[in-house]
């Protein structure tokens, strides 16, 4: 590769490439693979260093400041990835505290709330207070951040905390809580772990769970956090674990169960094939991805499926199980000894599985998935043999992979169908498509309940900024 | 808003009721920490103002999280979020040619291909980089936190460093040349011992 060609990278790599320039670069990435590792070289190193110095800085909480030893650097690379994502959180933390202006106080611009039973138009900082009216209250902080507390919503505004974040404690209801650039990272706190954000639109909602819901959830926790990001990423620490969440992401926290106390809907729950003791390449395999429903066909009675599902919670499903997947798998500053000791457990803990999934299955059902591993190693053989030649085009053109990956699957499906099918009888078909009908069902109305959650966020969006404009019109 | 708390609440219900919900979400983060890095450098590879390229990394991440019940774990993570990612690239070049997109649909597959054809072992990389960079002068190691971990601005660091604003580009661009090539040879012997 030239000179030119480099510094045509590093020109556009540094926002300062003219137009004409641009399509030279344009032309040149097209025609010279060499020139696209390049680009693509340097805008790794160019990524790399991004999450470097910001590890370092949320490390050394001195950004600017490197050490002349390597010893910082090295704690700085040592740590988690999920600290390192972290650590982008709390420089967009520091920067917005940097850019923080100052400004102190809020406004109510909708809804009511009263505190100690009496209404009140101005809100000021630990006093608790609860939203009245059937809307929404919505709270603007400093900086220009909003909250939206909905209806009888208990929260106490808490002024700053030692890092300079405003502090919400949420009691109990829900909020939407959007913190916008510039303004100062906003903490929402609550009894089941707390979040904090900087840049970021979500959602926390918070609720009791003694005396509501199912019997057989015997909840260790009284509260339940739910968050959910639309922009950005918030961090969260719950008692139990501490996560950052990306935009887009749902999730629970502080509803931990108790030893087998997760409730499931047994007449619709269907166990995994990697439960079941189906296999490919002597591997737990998940049979129903290639052909849905199919674990139907061992016809598992309820009583066999609440063994399993125990079975499943006691072992591989244990947090300290979890865990220990997450660190083998996960965590670079692990200990080569922790690591064994992790792979030791979940080991174990898939032993013990299968140990149990032994005693609940029949011998016939045993013999079934012995029979159905079978064919399906023959059908993927069959199909492999037969796309041989356009796997090997791919090597030359891999344009096409998609295409080709798309009718690998459709003919592995179908050739796994057809050779198991001729191993069932009918009843056992049947439960195979009833499965698979109610699977796609729920894939179906879980896409709609994404589309549709999408459409509503659209139009509150759309509603928000005509709300915006008119205000800005006022 | 209360359409939205159902769906909270409705979500909640889901994960309360089926560990996988959990094991799914923890998959994703797992897969999406792992190649964060790549991912932000194919964007970054082709947007450069950085408010536009946090929007399309954003939104990127947005598709592959909604997408992920139907991502099919024998396909390489990377290359999935690849190709979401081009495609988001190709919807804002038609969408926003206001943006300083360099890419022609057909550069951005070459990029992508260069991508593929680049195995990198992060922890390695990042071992390589942390190498190199603990090597580099003090003030070269100062220039690279301004600009990569404030963000700021050449034409603020020649301010701040007391230099013109041709030579910020100079120096970085030397930077990222020694960066390379120091990594490379890292990289070449760790994998020779």
């Amino acid at each position: 590769m030239d000179r030119r060609a480099e510094q045509l990278i590093d020109k556009h790599l540094d926002g300062c490439i003219t137009q004409a320039e641009a399509a030279e670069l344009d032309r040149l990435l097209v025609q010279h693979p060499a020139v696209a590792e390049a680009l693509w070289e340097t805008a790794h190193i160019d990524a790399l260093l991004a999450i470097y110095w910001q590890g370092e800085a949320a490390v050394a909480v001195l950004p600017v400041r490197a050490a002349k030893s390597a010893g910082p650097a090295r704690r700085a690379l040592r740590r988690s990835l999920f600290v390192v994502a972290a650590g982008v959180l709390l420089v967009a933390v520091i920067i917005g505290l940097l850019q923080w202006d100052q400004e102190q106080g809020y406004r109510l611009m909708a809804g009511t709330v009263e505190v100690a039973g009496v209404p009140v138009s101005s809100i000021t900082d630990n006093h608790t207070l609860r939203v009245v009216s059937n809307q929404a209250a919505v709270i603007r902080l400093a900086g220009g951040s909003r909250a939206e507390l909905g209806p009888s919503t208990l929260a106490v505004f808490r002024g700053r905390n030692e890092l300079g974040a405003q502090v919400i404690e949420l009691l109990e209801g829900e909020g939407r809580f959007c913190v916008p650039r510039a303004a100062p990272p906003l903490c929402v706190h609550t009894a089941a772990g707390s979040v904090t954000a900087a840049t970021t639109e979500f959602q926390v909602k918070l609720w009791p769970t003694e005396g509501k819901g199912d019997e057989q959830m015997q909840f260790r926790s009284l509260l339940v956090l739910a968050v959910a990001v639309s922009s950005g990423m918030v961090e969260v620490h719950s008692p139990d674990e501490h996560c950052v969440l990306p935009a887009g992401v749902q999730a629970v926290f502080g509803a931990e169960t108790t030893t087998g106390g997760k409730s499931r809907d047994l007449s619709n729950w269907l166990p995994s094939g990697t439960v079941l003791g189906f296999t490919q390449k002597g591997a737990p395999f998940a049979v129903e991805k290639v052909l849905p429903g199919l674990t139907a066909a061992l016809r598992l009675s309820d009583e066999q499926k609440k063994k399993l599902a125990d079975a499943v919670d006691q072992t591989i499903d244990r947090r300290e199980v979890r865990a220990a997947m997450a660190l083998a798998k996960l965590d670079p500053k692990a200990t080569e000894t922790q690591k064994q000791e992790a792979r030791r457990l979940v080991e174990q803990a898939r032993a013990e599985l299968k140990k149990q999934v032994d005693q609940i299955l029949t011998a016939e059902q045993k013999a079934l998935v012995e029979k159905l591993n079978t064919a399906v190693a023959d059908a993927q053989a069959q199909v492999r043999d037969a796309m041989k030649d356009q796997f090997q085009a791919l090597k030359n053109d891999p344009s096409n992979k998609e295409k080709v990956q798309k009718e690998y699957q459709e003919r592995m499906r179908a050739a796994v169908e057809q050779r198991v099918m001729k191993l069932l009888d009918p009843d056992a078909q049947a439960a195979v498509k009833k499965a698979a009908a109610a699977q796609a069902a729920a894939d179906k109305s879980s896409k709609s309940k994404t589309d549709d959650k999408k459409s509503s966020e659209s139009k509150a969006d759309e509603k928000k900024s005509a709300e915006g404009k008119k205000d800005d019109q006022r | 808003m209360s359409e939205l708390a159902l769906n909270l609440g409705f979500q909640a219900q889901e994960q309360l009721g089926k560990s996988a919900a959990m094991h799914q979400q923890e998959d994703f983060l797992r897969l999406f920490v792992r190649h964060e890095a790549e991912l932000r450098a194919f964007i970054g590879a082709v947007v450069r103002d950085a408010h536009a390229r946090e929007d399309v990394f954003q939104e990127t991440v947005v598709i592959l999280w909604r997408e992920f019940p139907r991502y099919d774990p024998g396909r390489p993570f990377g290359a999935w979020a690849r190709g979401v990612a081009a495609k988001k690239l190709l919807e804002q070049r038609n969408n926003q040619r206001r943006s300083p997109l360099l890419c022609s649909p057909e550069a951005i597959r070459a990029l992508a291909d260069a991508a593929e054809r680049a195995t990198s072992d992060k922890r390695a990389t990042l071992e390589a980089l942390e190498h190199c960079v603990a090597r580099l002068p003090d003030r070269s190691r100062r220039l690279l936190a301004m600009r990569y971990g404030q963000s700021q601005p050449p034409e603020t660091i020649a301010r701040n460093l007391g230099m013109t604003i041709a030579a910020v580009y100079q120096a970085l661009w030397r930077l990222r040349g020694a960066l390379r090539q120091c990594m490379r040879r890292y990289l070449a012997r760790q994998d020779a011992g």
